[in-house]
């Protein structure tokens, strides 16, 4: 019985495939564990919070609450529908984790769900990649792509533990609706056709990138058809996907009409009106003669694409279909945004890529995917069509926007591997094994197909290992192994460096070396927020720069002004206005929007370079957008167009709110031997206001190492009041009145009477 | 007698001549001013400003409608190339002007070329050009830093900015009207429509849409191009090259910033790696033949100190970064 087993090659072959997914698995679990060890599980960043946030609210109110939730807290006094502006894909995987590990009696905390949820999908989205790359090529490559797809650092920047983001399931979604979809077009099953919209469905539910799905599918089918490839399994497959994929897609509250109403969805509808088109005409042409058929083909034709044409032209300018957005339009004319919205110029994610970063993110495989490209379009059949267009779509899109290198990292890893198992099934093979049928007809042909017969020979060549004819001799195949598995290796030590140093931060603990190399942890932001939670009222409104929103929400639990949803752009303008404005205008500006805290974040003491003061600029220029008359960015420069703290800034920047309460106070600190007081380790410069008094605000609170700042906003009667002598004060003794009213009869007595507790104030 | 009448002849003439002298002399009242002006700015949108003109029409107390002017240096022998860019946005901010106010009274926009008034140029200290300036009503500039001037550094010099600038400063919105880009639709146009003649009738000569070699190339190239940072490139317009006291550099020392000399490199260098690497997998399927050792080993030679080029840019770029090829 032993020896059955070990005889049967597709056994071994299988439990090989299987074992290396898992290792893949476990690598890409492991290398993405970082952040945990170094410091500890906890969520990273900005948007993760909310959706942390979310997905308690949901954990904890059940999923319809979730839908219908109108969330107070955030963007005062408007507040935010947060049901209708989300996708809920995220919150419902980790809620459904939660709820079967909870029905198993395996209790765990929703957080840690949240942490770990990004690493488990990558071994998800490994596999998906195998499944992909050996529906297009082979099972080798699909090997190899998903190991690369494991631990590339493109993708581990979205998805190490502690990013509890939309992308982290996105990409497997992503990864596994293009498998479903290349095996439906290569099966014409309304079986997969029908899987693919499914998983299309948790893709539309989880991230707004499904609009590359939407776009790339009907790309494919239309370039399909003008290569004269149309088939019955083409036409089964996307009448059935974009039906089922549409009505399904309108399900999410988020997405809604949108499929039918705006200009990203009108290709797919296109192509889908193309399609029936095409279709009848083949039809028809089976019925009637060849003369006939050209004429009608060609009217149809004709009259088909202009109808479509006019008809998506005239539906956006009578406005039932809207243009494109304006985040969708940048991509398009990549001038758009720079010119027209600043709050998408002002997020360093939505810039265009240099060469650094695709060899950062990607390392080897940028350099070896065009390879895999080659052989995909020397050799094309109908899947591979869609993944030529994949990588050239993908490949156009990272370099237009940074972020976007999320969409490409997945095919490029396809591609290599397709490269790599090319290698090393040419290379690799033993003597007795290596066939190099050179049959007469394969003499025939012309070199194009050389590649490709000869893979056909391969898949039969353990039944013709008769010709026993090596094209190279054994070292010199060693040479190309050894060198290739070099290059494997060092692609293995960048990820890993790349994602130990560049991606495991968590950004809300800073962590910083003393010149003893000692690792010293900076936790400000958690001491802030954890001080708000404790000390401000439960309704207390923070105003803050809207980076930090979410954060305020989600460890605070605070009512915030602005977060990172950025909806309102006014609303976001109106606090940038505060921030630039002088203390007594940002006083009205805050009174008029029930501010009651200001938090602002200050890197000048430890030399933290985002904090607010860098991203002032960004706050004139939303400001302006919106109050052109109020605030000029000029005057935030100095005569030679210069932004600058010290003495020599503009006067209107060293009076602005936000300088003075960055600075206030500063002026006085010395922070080391070397350096004059008031020296600012961000700017390098003294700064140039420096004795100055607040008198519409408060400090709060200051953590630490000064990294957060909170401020009280103080009421009208605290200040600006003339001093009476004692002397002078009226003070009206109110008149005693004794009630007839026995003890019990009182009425109006609470019990255990909340006291007003005063605000802590401590000054550093 | 002949002599009489010479002389009346002449003195009619004298007082014709006097009379047109005093007509263009009457300039000086304001309704007149006004009305000359209006005339002047509706051909074009603008006015042309001489010496005479701007002390006629700009420099006087009683103006009671405010300029905005622009002083430029349009004749190509000053070679300004910027001059002219600016001035096609700013004929096309006066139109629109015009097109929302009609012919207002309350504002004129003016152009002075150095050529033609480069004692104006003197006079208001100017010694840049192209310089928008604002002039206010009733006011009389004597130096250039009296008055408000357009940032072009940092807002630019697009229509849209100057209509901003000018409607922060008068008051008066308008809207940027364009003349809408018939030229390139048309052309367009009139490619695609002798493109499908020529496809029609000659479809045996585009047979190379069928060949995948070339569709192959396109693509790669079209691949390289991207991840070599073309885009980049194309959206931030970086130098070729960088040129400081240590010499020439044609790499850019920060991961964040590159030179176009330096795509180029990246470009060719992952390029012929991938030339390389086909070579070794063609060869690994072909048939015996005694070149096919030399030519692999040589690509995989080839390809591993390519790619060790690529890794040490690389390296020279990120500071701390600790792996390195060959090289």
């Amino acid at each position: 019985m032993w020896e059955n087993i070990i005889d049967n090659p597709t056994g071994w072959k299988k439990l090989i495939i299987f074992v290396i997914l898992l290792l893949a698995w476990i690598a890409g679990f492991s290398s993405r564990l970082f952040a945990v060890i170094r410091f500890e599980s906890i969520i990273h960043e900005f948007d993760p919070w909310f959706n942390y946030r979310a997905t308690a609210y949901m954990v904890e109110h059940g999923f319809y609450k979730f839908l219908n939730w109108f969330d107070e807290r955030a963007w005062y006094p408007l507040g935010r529908i947060v049901g209708g502006t989300v996708y809920p894909g995220l919150m419902i995987t980790s809620g459904s984790i939660h709820y079967i590990l909870h029905s198993l009696n395996i209790p765990i905390h929703i957080r840690d769900i949240c942490v770990f949820l990004a690493p488990v999908f990558s071994g998800f989205t490994s596999i998906a990649t195998y499944f992909l790359t050996k529906e297009l090529w082979s099972e080798g490559a699909g090997l190899f792509a998903a190991c690369f797809i494991a631990i590339v650092p493109g993708y581990i920047s979205r998805s190490v533990a502690g990013s509890y983001d939309n992308e982290g399931i996105a990409i497997f979604a992503l990864q596994f609706t293009y498998y479903l979809w290349v095996k439906s077009v290569s099966t014409g099953s309304v079986l997969w056709s029908t899987l693919t919209a499914l998983s299309y469905f948790y893709m539309v539910s989880a991230w707004g990138g499904y609009v590359f799905i939407t776009n790339l599918i009907p790309l494919h089918v239309f370039v399909l058809l003008l290569m004269g490839r149309y088939s019955h399994r083409l036409f089964v497959s996307y009448t059935v996907f974009y039906i089922l994929g549409l009505v399904m897609s309108m399900q999410i509250p988020f997405v809604g009409f949108q499929p039918i109403r705006t200009s990203e969805h009108m290709a797919a509808l296109g192509v889908f009106a193309l399609m029936i088109i095409v279709a009848a005409l083949k039809y028809i042409s089976s019925k009637i003669t060849k003369a006939e058929f050209t004429f009608l083909f060609k009217l149809g034709m004709v009259v088909a694409a202009t109808t479509v044409f006019l008809i998506v032209v005239i539906l956006t300018y009578s406005g039932v279909v809207a243009p494109w957005s304006g985040r969708f339009y940048s991509l398009w004319d990549t001038t758009y945004a720079k010119i027209h919205i600043p709050i998408i110029a002002s997020v360093s994610e939505h810039q265009p890529t240099t060469w650094f970063s695709f060899f950062f993110d990607l390392h080897m495989l940028v350099s070896m995917f065009p390879v895999g490209l080659w052989y995909c379009l020397k050799d094309l059949t109908d899947t591979r069509v869609f993944v030529v267009l994949y990588v050239i779509s993908a490949v156009y899109f990272a370099g237009v926007m940074v972020r976007l290198m999320l969409t490409l990292t997945p095919v490029v890893c396809v591609l290599s591997g397709i490269a790599f198992s090319l290698i090393f099934d040419c290379h690799m093979k033993e003597e007795d094994t290596i066939c190099k049928e050179i049959d007469a007809e394969i003499e025939k042909k012309k070199t194009v197909e050389k590649v490709k017969s000869s893979r056909k020979s391969r898949s039969s060549d353990i039944q013709r290992n008769d010709a026993n004819i090596d094209s190279l001799g054994v070292n010199f195949k060693c040479i190309v192994i050894v060198s290739a598995v070099l290059i494997l290796m060092l692609f293995a030590a960048h990820c890993t460096w790349v994602t130990s140093n560049a991606y495991s931060s968590p950004s809300i603990v800073l962590a910083s070396h003393s010149s003893d190399g000692s690792r010293q942890i900076l936790d400000d932001f958690r001491e802030a927020y954890f001080w708000l939670s404790r000390n401000t009222d439960s309704n207390a409104r923070i105003m803050s720069w809207w980076d930090y929103g979410y954060q305020i929400a989600g460890m605070a639990n605070r009512t915030t002004l602005v977060d990172n949803n950025t909806w309102n752009n006014s609303h976001i303008a109106l606090v940038g206005k505060a921030m630039a404005s002088t203390e007594s205008e940002a006083y009205n500006i805050m009174t008029s929007l029930d501010v009651d805290y200001v938090l602002i974040i200050f890197g000048g003491v430890i030399g933290y370079s985002g904090d607010d003061i860098n991203k002032f600029l960004w706050m004139v220029r939303i400001a302006e957008g919106e109050h052109p008359k109020d605030i000029r960015e000029g005057d935030y420069f100095t005569e030679r167009g210069e932004f600058r703290v010290d003495s020599e800034g503009s006067p209107v920047l060293l009076n602005c709110l936000m300088y003075k309460l960055s600075y206030y106070n500063f002026g006085e600190l010395k922070l080391d031997f070397r350096s004059p007081p008031g020296y600012d380790r961000t700017r390098n410069a003294v700064i140039g206001n420096k004795n100055f008094q607040l008198t519409y605000l408060e400090e709060a609170y200051t953590t630490e190492h000064w990294l957060v700042r909170i401020y009280r906003v103080k009421k009208p009667e605290e200040f600006n009041r003339p001093r009476v002598p004692v002397s002078n004060r009226k003070i009206s003794i109110p008149h005693t009145f004794v009630s007839k009213k026995t003890a019990n009869k009182k009425k109006g007595l609470i019990r255990d009477k909340p006291v007003k507790r005063k605000v802590q104030t401590m000054n550093s | 007698m002949k002599f009489v009448i010479f002389l009346l002849f002449l003195s009619i003439f004298a007082l014709k001549y006097a009379d047109t002298f005093r007509k263009e002399k009457n300039v000086g009242s304001l309704h007149e001013k006004i009305a000359s002006l209006k005339e002047i700015s509706m051909k074009k949108g603008i006015v042309k400003l001489n010496n005479v003109k701007y002390k006629d029409y700009v420099d006087c107390s009683t103006r009671n409608y405010s300029f905005i002017i622009m002083f430029t240096a349009l004749e190509p022998h000053r070679q300004c190339s910027i001059c002219k860019a600016v001035y096609d946005e700013y004929i096309i901010a006066a139109k629109s002007f015009q097109i929302t106010h009609g012919l207002s009274d309350k504002l004129f926009f003016g152009i002075i070329d150095f050529d033609e008034g480069s004692k104006i140029f003197q006079n208001l200290q100017i010694n840049t050009a192209p310089l928008i300036v604002y002039f206010p009503s009733k006011r009389i500039v004597k130096k250039i830093n009296d008055v408000q001037t357009l940032d072009m550094q940092r807002v630019g010099f697009s229509a849209e900015a100057i209509t901003r600038w000018t409607a922060d400063k008068t008051g008066l919105e308008f809207k940027v009207f364009r003349p809408p880009n018939y030229i390139s639709t048309l052309c367009l146009l009139l490619m695609f429509f002798v493109g499908s003649i020529v496809m029609y009738f000659k479809q045996e000569n585009f047979e190379f849409l069928q060949n995948r070699t070339l569709w192959a190339v396109i693509t790669i190239s079209f691949c390289l191009m991207m991840i070599s940072g073309q885009m980049w490139n194309h959206i931030r317009g970086p130098p070729f090259y960088h040129r400081s006291s240590n010499g020439i550099s044609y790499i850019h020392g920060s991961s964040q910033g590159q030179f176009i000399s330096e795509t180029y490199l990246i470009f060719m260098l992952n390029g012929c790696f991938a030339a390389c690497i086909i070579t070794i997998i063609e060869n690994g399927y072909s048939k015996d033949n005694t070149g096919s050792k030399i030519t692999t080993t040589a690509a995989t030679i080839f390809a591993v100190l390519l790619f060790s080029a690529i890794l040490s840019v690389f390296k020279a770029k990120a500071g701390g970064y600790p792996y390195r090829g060959l090289l």
